[in-house]
């Protein structure tokens, strides 16, 4: 099956006055019809900048962009702004973190929705958009939705607005839905509650949707596929099922130890991956994650690590320099409940070659 | 604001009725470097000439004289960057005011530009008639002068008569009339009838006086005050506090040559001629056809304005910046005359300058060509040697220009052998001044006034005084200190004397007569209250002999000169400006323009 | 809403009872001219001065005085007469205003059709030549006092005085209702000159808000829509960046009302502010009171429509 969306070797970079932003460098991601891809990764890991990007939102004259992302074969890197608006909220749709913000204050949640529905809808009369503004408000769960078009923004609660923001992105029903961090900034009841809606909607409407987030949860609930992404670069990716039961990059290794689960023993304590994001201007020589990662080799700061194949298999792709089989027993250690430093000492310190 | 100064009308410092044109000299330090003799302005008129001080060797300025070839018709253009304040006969005490005053309604007595030290009898039939005692004076009018319509009836004594009962009027408040019009029974009439005005005829008015004071109060009669008005009109008006004779000037009734079609406060006047008026009773040629006024406006731009254009003439000076370009290019738009005197008075009622032979110490240390440097040089103004200045008569007798030859006035820079010899006879052996008082000094705060103090405390300082400066704005230097007796201030050296009418009583009587020390708003700064001198002038106020009173005065100005109350500073000189083809002419005694003299050919 | 502004109201009419209270006690605290003294003239006999104050009224308390004045202001709408020329005071400011309602409102508009449009090209095109240039010029137009810009005007392009001769000169105000072309004439170059700096201000404040406004998440949203960027700029970006600038554009108008002393006077336009001027330096009381009590009304009154007005202009004021 053709992906709806291929994008490939996708670089995004900033002029700032500091230097050159490197935010994407060198994304390949596809996502088909009706199914999910997580892209998942720390803040400043360019997961945002790649959602941006595909709505040519990140145009500009201070990005350059090269890459391709391709819908339905047209690549909408090169396409004209014109054209590309035409795409915008009517084949691609997206929703963001902050839903107070992201609406605009000083018009009603009916106004937005209309002008969004009209915007491609051209011939489209008042009523007509005002019974469709009020049909998705329905759809997306708010209760008297014909009063509520002429409520504001912020007479709306949190997983309201993210409701209505919701219903304003599916208005014109896109076949991408580009979600950046849609619960990030609600109550965790209402986070439940929100990603139920776009579960629900994404069935209804047969709609593809890249979730990204930094929130593993999010993932395991909705994902089909997961990228993970690590400044500006994807560094494992594959069906949700590998991914969480068979991760194979130690950063992979480390978001799943930071994020609490139920399923894990009540004891076993929670590990966040030491260190910050690296710069995206001067960033590690060699392998990204080098500076951060509990089992890096003196090698590891050479070299750059590709995505490959893990098992021969290309839906599972990493790109790590440890090899295959050491990285395996780490998993296992890590499994079964061992620290990092303790897996270290297990795996690594007799094959020798320990970095101090 | 460059010129903020210049907007302070007169009487706002209860001195000057003219300070608008002293204070525009008083910046005008950019002509400084202009050599050139001060003054003496138009060709043709007499008050030049005849000044001594004022050698009028500025050739090509504007003829403002009278001319044979003026022209009648046309509309008559003036501007003034100030307002009017008053234009009520009874409460008209400005000079700009005097404009439109002089060509509306006609005292008993008026100077003219070609008579401008001899008052002449306007609504007048004749000159007055002063008792041999000085207590009664009599003055017929002429019969046949009319109101203007809708009134159209002839202007009687009675309406003399009303004139000055409104004169002491509250709600009609003048100036003046309680200095100059001494009439029995005025001070408790309040607006009512006063007993000492009698009116045996319709054409014949008696004032009875309570003094011996005919003489001079003949002279004042000059002033706007004693221009008639009539009761059946005005009465009701005046009842009203303010009254709406003043407020309105389109509800007056007009006997001169021109009345007003509209008044807009502050703004615009328009004159037209007054249908009922007849040449034959007036001197008043009364030229132009319509006079447009508008008020208001940056003094630079004005002046500017009147520079560039053929018929405009301003009313009050240019400022220094456009009287130098206007010397320099256009000259023979110019006007330059005399008027007053400033002088930097000497507290003769408090220590250390109680003492004479100090103030004469002090006179003769003093730099008095470097003041009128500051000033701005001979275009403002000439070193004044004594008081009484070249436009008053009895200048002549007082010696002209050259004064009386006193040696601490001799040198203009300044003699500090002179100054050593009085310090010595006041008792300061070593030339210094050892005893313990300090000299305050208070002056204006705006420029030129710092550098004159600083000019008057060095040759102080040169006497070994101890001296204080305060600068301070101009009206507050009248207002709270050397007008205000109670803060005996010692110098003064800022301040500056218009007369009201060119007299020599009105040049010296208020400045050093003991007996017009006020508590407030006193204009003797020196506060000179010297028994010889106040005889002196109430028996030169006496005098009806024009030759005979030109002598008195210059024996008071002698007097007061060898007094020393004040460092004489210089007689001030101001300009005019016009445009390049209206025929302005001068009334000297106002040093501004004569609307019914002026013509716009 | 309606209690709202009920409460404003009173709220209005206390704070000119406190100004012209204010007014009244500088008047009588700072060291300037007795008026009394002024009226009376040169060398006056003490018992002058007194007859003087008695019928200026200055002879009773300044509390009684004060009293009175807002007796009469209260129950007649009268504002007194003036000490220097015997108008009545009310006339006198009511006969000003229309110049400078002309002049504030052309004003207005110059400064809006100059200064809005460069404040937008300035924000989209940010760091452009044009942004450049026209901030610098900004910059200047800002700095410079407007005295001296409408010396320079009237120097350089009235047609009486001026090197180039393009605008009525000064002195040539004509009442609308007099003839509308003459109007227009004579305040084309007031107009310019007091409208420079408020463009220049307007021009960078817009430049600076639409900045802002445009990296806001809901440009961002409004872009995913599909919108054309016109139509974001315009109806989204200016919609928020143009709020403020409405409520500081009540308040400048009404600061003008109250009287453009200084173009007022460079220009010789007979206006409130002119007024004002004159009444201060004359220490005049009653003028000064009154266009004070006249400039404080413009500005309250601003203040309160601006108030409310920001309510209908940003919804999110309206409930809290």
């Amino acid at each position: 099956m053709t992906p709806l969306l291929e994008i490939d070797d996708l670089r995004v970079e900033f002029a700032t006055e500091d230097g050159v932003v490197h935010a994407v460098d060198g994304v390949s991601l596809a996502v088909e019809e009706g199914k999910t891809l997580g892209v998942v990764g720390e803040s400043g890991s360019g997961k945002s900048v790649t959602g941006l990007t595909v709505m040519g939102l990140t145009r500009g004259r201070s990005a350059t962009i090269s890459g391709q992302a391709r819908l339905d074969g047209n690549d909408l890197i090169t396409m004209s702004d014109r054209d590309l608006r035409g795409v915008r909220g009517n084949d691609i749709a997206m929703i963001f973190q902050d839903p107070l913000s992201s609406l605009h204050p000083f018009y009603t949640v009916g106004k937005q929705l209309v002008e969004a529905y009209q915007t491609h809808n051209p011939r489209a009369g008042k009523g007509e958009s005002r019974d469709r503004a009020a049909e998705m408000l329905t759809l997306v769960g708010i209760p008297d939705p014909a009063s509520r078009l002429d409520s504001y923004p912020h007479e709306f609660s949190g997983g309201m607005r993210q409701r209505a923001m919701i219903a304003m992105a599916l208005i014109n029903e896109p076949r991408l839905l580009i979600a950046d961090e849609p619960t990030t900034a609600l109550d965790v009841t209402v986070q439940a509650q929100i990603l139920e809606l776009i579960q629900r909607l994404q069935a209804d409407l047969r709609m593809a949707v890249i979730m990204v987030t930094h929130d593993l949860g999010v993932i395991a609930e909705l994902a089909d596929d997961v990228a993970v992404m690590y400044a500006g670069r994807i560094v494992e990716r594959g069906p949700k099922r590998a991914i969480f039961d068979a991760p194979e990059h130690p950063y992979t290794w480390g978001l799943l130890r930071s994020i609490p689960r139920l399923t894990a023993p009540r004891d076993e304590p929670l590990v966040p991956i030491p260190g910050r994001p690296p710069s995206l201007i001067n960033r590690p020589g060699g392998c990204h994650f080098h500076p951060r990662c509990p089992y890096v080799r003196p090698a590891h700061r050479e070299t750059d690590p590709r995505l490959v194949p893990v098992g021969g298999d290309a839906g599972h792709q990493v790109a790590c320099l440890l090899a295959e089989e050491t990285r395996q027993r780490l998993w296992g250690e890590l499994r079964s409940g061992a620290l990092p430093e303790q897996a270290r000492a297990d795996v690594l310190e007799p094959e020798g070659e320990v970095t101090p | 604001m460059t010129n903020e100064s210049s907007q302070v009308p007169t009487k706002e410092i209860g001195t000057h009725m003219r300070l608008t044109k002293l204070t525009s000299a008083a910046v005008a330090a950019a002509v400084a470097a202009l050599a050139l003799a001060a003054c003496g302005g138009s060709s043709s008129n007499n008050n030049s000439s005849a000044g001594g001080g004022a050698p009028a060797n500025v050739s090509g300025l504007a003829d403002v004289g009278t001319s044979s070839s003026q022209q009648k018709g046309g509309t008559l253009n003036v501007v003034s960057a100030e307002g009017w304040e008053h234009l009520d006969p009874g409460q008209s005490y400005f000079q700009i005011d005097y404009l439109a005053v002089y060509a509306t309604q006609r005292p008993l007595y008026s100077f003219t530009p070609d008579s401008p030290r001899q008052a002449v009898p306007d609504l007048a039939a004749g000159p007055p008639q002063i008792s041999s005692d000085g207590k009664t004076v009599t003055v017929k009018i002429k019969p046949n002068v009319k109101w203007s319509p809708p009134l159209s009836r002839t202007v009687t004594s009675d309406d003399v008569k009303y004139a000055f009962e409104r004169d002491f009027n509250p709600n009609v408040p003048n100036g003046y009339a309680g200095s100059y019009y001494p009439i029995v029974g005025a001070d408790k009439s309040k607006g009512g009838p006063i007993s000492g005005i009698s009116t045996p005829d319709t054409t014949t008015i008696v004032f009875h006086l309570t003094s011996n004071f005919g003489a001079t109060f003949a002279q004042a009669l000059s002033l706007p005050g004693s221009a008639a008005v009539p009761r059946s009109l005005a009465s009701s008006m005046d009842k009203k506090n303010p009254t709406t004779y003043d407020s309105d000037p389109t509800k007056q009734a007009f006997d001169g040559p021109y009345m007003y079609q509209s008044y807009s406060s502050g703004r615009s006047l328009t004159l037209v001629r007054n249908p009922n008026w007849d040449a034959k009773t007036d001197f008043r040629p009364a030229y132009a056809d319509k006079i447009v006024w508008k008020a208001g406006g940056d003094a630079n731009v004005l002046a500017r304005q009147t520079l560039a254009s053929p018929n405009l003439l301003m009313a009050d000076g240019p400022p220094a910046p456009v009287l130098k370009t206007a010397y320099q290019t256009k000259k023979s738009q110019l006007s330059i005359a005399t008027l007053g005197d400033y002088y930097a008075s000497l507290n003769t009622s408090v220590p250390p300058f109680n003492n004479l032979n100090l103030r004469k110490a002090a006179i003769a240390a003093a730099n008095r060509q470097a003041y009128l440097q500051v000033r701005g040089g001979k275009l403002v103004g000439t070193v004044a040697t004594h008081f009484l200045g070249p436009e008053v008569p009895g200048f002549a007798e007082a010696g002209g220009a050259k004064g009386f030859g006193l040696d601490y006035l001799k040198s203009p820079t300044g003699d500090m052998t002179v100054a050593k010899k009085y310090m010595k006879l006041a008792g300061f052996p070593s030339g210094k001044y050892t005893g313990n008082a300090t000299v305050t000094i208070v002056g204006s705060n705006s420029d030129p006034g710092p550098k004159e103090m600083a000019i008057v405390q060095s040759g102080m300082q040169a006497l070994g005084f101890k001296t204080v400066l305060k600068p301070v704005p101009q009206q507050t230097m009248y207002s709270k200190f050397c007008g205000y007796v109670k803060a005996h201030i010692t110098v003064c050296p800022t301040a500056g004397w218009i007369e009201d009418f060119p007299d020599p009583y009105a040049y010296l009587f208020v400045p050093f007569s003991g007996k017009a020390i006020v508590p407030v708003n006193n204009v003797n700064w020196a506060v000179l209250n010297d028994p010889k001198i106040n005889a002196a002038m109430d028996s030169a106020s006496q005098v009806t002999d024009p030759t005979a009173r030109n002598k008195a005065w210059a024996n008071v100005d002698k007097l007061i000169t060898l007094a020393a109350p004040a460092i004489p500073e210089i007689w001030a000189s101001n300009a005019l400006v016009k445009g390049s083809q209206v025929h302005g002419v001068l009334d000297a005694w106002n040093d501004d323009w004569n609307l019914s003299f002026s013509s716009v050919k | 809403m309606g209690r709202y502004i009920i409460r404003r109201v009173l709220w209005v009419v206390l704070l000119l009872f406190i100004v012209s209270a204010v007014t009244f006690v500088i008047f009588y605290t700072l060291p300037s001219a007795d008026p009394a003294a002024l009226r009376a003239g040169k060398s006056p006999s003490p018992q002058l001065i007194a007859q003087i104050r008695h019928t200026l009224g200055l002879d009773k308390s300044v509390p009684e005085q004060y009293w009175i004045y807002m007796k009469k202001l209260v129950l007649h709408f009268d504002f007194g007469y003036s000490f220097q020329d015997s108008q009545p005071v009310r006339t006198e400011i009511l006969s000003r205003l229309p110049a400078t309602i002309s002049l504030t409102i052309g004003a207005v508009v110059v400064w809006l059709l100059v200064g809005l449009p460069i404040g937008v090209i300035s924000a989209i095109r940010s760091r452009s030549f044009f942004d450049r240039v026209s901030m610098g010029g900004a910059l200047l137009a800002i700095s410079a006092p407007v005295y001296w810009l409408g010396l320079v005007g009237l120097y350089l392009f009235s047609n009486d005085i001026g090197i180039v001769k393009i605008f009525d000169g000064a002195g040539t105000y004509t009442g609308i209702t007099d003839n509308v072309g003459r109007w227009f004439g004579s305040l084309l170059l007031p107009w310019l000159v007091l409208a420079a700096s408020f463009a220049a201000f307007y021009a960078r404040l817009l430049r600076s808000n639409l900045i802002e406004v445009m990296s806001e998440d809901y440009i961002r949203t409004a872009r995913a829509k599909g919108l054309p960027e016109r139509r974001v700029i315009w109806r989204h970006g200016m919609r928020s960046a143009i709020t403020p600038i409405v409520t500081i554009l009540g308040l400048d108008i009404g600061i003008l009302l109250g009287g453009a002393i200084l173009t007022e006077d460079v220009f010789n336009i007979p206006g409130v502010g002119h007024l004002a001027y004159e009444g201060i330096i004359n220490a005049d009381l009653p003028v000064i009171q009154g266009t004070v009590l006249f400039g404080a009304f413009f500005i309250v009154v601003a203040n309160l429509i601006v108030d409310i007005g920001y309510a209908f202009l940003d919804p999110r004021v309206r409930y809290s």
